[in-house]
């Protein structure tokens, strides 16, 4: 016969085997390291980033780091092309890093980090003395990966008064004194060349530099070079085109609309750089003319042009740079 | 009525056993720390990437058409900058001290039908333990006739494995 005192020991006995039961699963839930998980988050992360080159909603144009909306963007790789990694994009890097056009957490969450667990996640990238960094510093633990990355470097086109003595003063011919750079896009992109050293109008700045401007005019006496207008074209036709920055002495950063608006003097030296845009008004086979016009110039004028290639053109020597990615 | 002893035995005994096994199950787990051979697996993939990284950027074209700096330090025999180059961007660290990654590299070449091999670069002030994990990654340089290297020539141009063991230290 069951007595009470059987059953209540049973029931006692029964419930605390149930507790013990229930904790089994628990201790093995830590088998799951987190630390594993964080270092696999870390890893894809530093995957996309060197060895992507990220993709925008519009199929059109393949540049994320130009869109104009941070929901346009469907995943944020920082390399220039896809099968070139560890070769980052200036633009992508400063685009990817401007906290003020995409918000931390959510935008990285939802294109760079993935997954519905929120993670937090700080990413850093030193090249030469710069420092770029996203999120906020990481606690005690954290899963951690680094990249050896290199970053591309902006190509220029450097015209030197005291170097290069292209402008001459024919005889009897008046008029304005006028540089044309040639920008042969076909030439540029060219899939033989390195892809550390190609030069795309499309998705690159481009910046032209007259140093000694006086002396590369062949100006002479007291004349002030005064720099009138400057025409951008494509194919031979002139067109509305905004995306430029003018510096003159490398002090006054002059930001002008389709045309410049009032002459300027230009004492010493003149930077032009050339924007990439959302949109590009230039294809492939496109040739792009930059006109900068000079005020007349009483001994007479000239009219150069000079072409933007790989021969022209310089591009520094990239250095290395190191990309960490830690996510806890 | 008889008053028995017995009759809350079985209550007792059955609060003994379940403090016994709540306390047995707590001890037990709270002591088990489990060391999954992934845990390695991914500090080594970790470290092996990051020196990979380092010699493919290493050999990339210092200019248009250019060498890379992988190829002149083998080409010249420079231990020396190769150190300054790779050590840096090996332990360079953005948050927290300097990774202290250890490393050797050795160059392996061909000779008739063997494979000889030649120390590159072994830097010093490491103390072995015996029992730091390496990882092994190469990178193939082509090296040309009036070389440095401490090789017979060949009098052509020809490939050389450069072979780095990367370990923490």
């Amino acid at each position: 016969m069951v007595t009470i005192d059987f059953l209540v020991g049973f029931t006692i006995f029964i419930s605390a085997f149930i507790i013990v039961v229930a904790m089994v699963p628990h201790p093995l839930f830590a088998v799951q390291s987190a630390r594993i998980d964080y270092d696999a988050v870390a890893y894809r992360t530093g995957v996309i980033l060197v060895e992507d080159p990220g993709m925008p909603t519009s199929p059109d144009f393949p540049a994320w780091e130009r869109q104009m909306d941070p929901g346009d963007v469907i995943r944020m790789g920082l390399a220039v092309e896809r099968g070139s990694p560890h070769i980052l994009s200036p633009a992508k890097v400063d685009r990817f890093f401007d906290t003020g056009f995409f918000t931390y957490p959510d935008d990285y969450q939802r294109s760079l980090i993935f997954g519905d667990y929120p993670y937090s996640f700080h990413i850093t990238l030193s090249h030469r003395d710069d420092r770029w960094s996203v999120g906020p510093a990481p606690p005690d633990q954290f899963g951690v990966v680094r990249r050896v990355v290199t970053v591309k470097e902006t190509s220029s086109l450097i015209r030197d008064g005291n170097v290069h003595h292209e402008f001459h003063l024919p005889e009897n011919l008046t008029g304005d004194q006028r540089l044309t750079i040639g920008i042969p896009c076909a030439t540029l992109i060219d899939p033989a060349v390195d892809p550390l050293f190609r030069i795309d109008p499309r998705i690159d700045p481009l910046q032209i530099e007259v140093r000694n401007i006086r002396e590369y005019l062949n100006v002479t006496g007291n004349e002030a070079v005064v720099l009138d207008e400057i025409r951008i074209a494509r194919q031979g036709i002139t067109i509305p085109f905004a995306a430029y920055t003018l510096d003159i002495d490398e002090d006054e950063a002059v930001s002008l609309d389709d045309t410049l608006q009032t002459s300027r003097t230009v004492p010493g030296n003149l930077t032009f750089t050339l924007h990439p845009v959302p949109n590009p008004p230039w294809r492939q086979a496109d040739t792009i003319d930059i006109t900068f016009i000079f005020s007349d110039n009483p001994d007479g004028a000239d009219h150069r042009v000079v072409i933007y290639d790989y021969n022209n053109a310089t591009i520094p020597r990239a250095e290395p740079g190191i990309l960490e990615v830690a996510v806890w | 009525m008889v008053v028995q002893d017995d009759a809350t035995l079985y209550t007792i005994e059955g609060v003994a056993a379940a403090l016994l096994m709540i306390a047995t199950a707590t001890i037990v787990f709270q002591a088990i720390s489990i060391y999954t051979p992934g845990d390695t697996h991914i500090d080594d993939m970790l470290l092996e990437q990051l020196g990979a990284d380092a010699l493919a950027v290493m050999d990339m074209p210092r200019g248009q058409g250019e060498k890379t700096l992988l190829e002149e330090v083998v080409q010249e025999w420079r231990p020396d900058i190769f150190d300054a180059t790779f050590s840096p961007l090996l332990r360079e660290r953005s948050f927290g001290a300097e990774d202290p990654i250890q490393y050797s590299a050795e160059i392996s070449y061909r000779i008739g039908d063997g494979v000889e091999s030649v120390t590159f670069s072994d830097p010093p002030g490491y103390v072995a333990t015996g029992r730091d994990p390496a990882v092994r990654v190469t990178r193939w340089v082509q090296i040309h006739p009036g070389h440095s290297l401490p090789i017979p020539s060949t009098g052509r141009s020809q490939a050389v494995l450069l072979e780095v063991i990367l370990w923490r230290g």
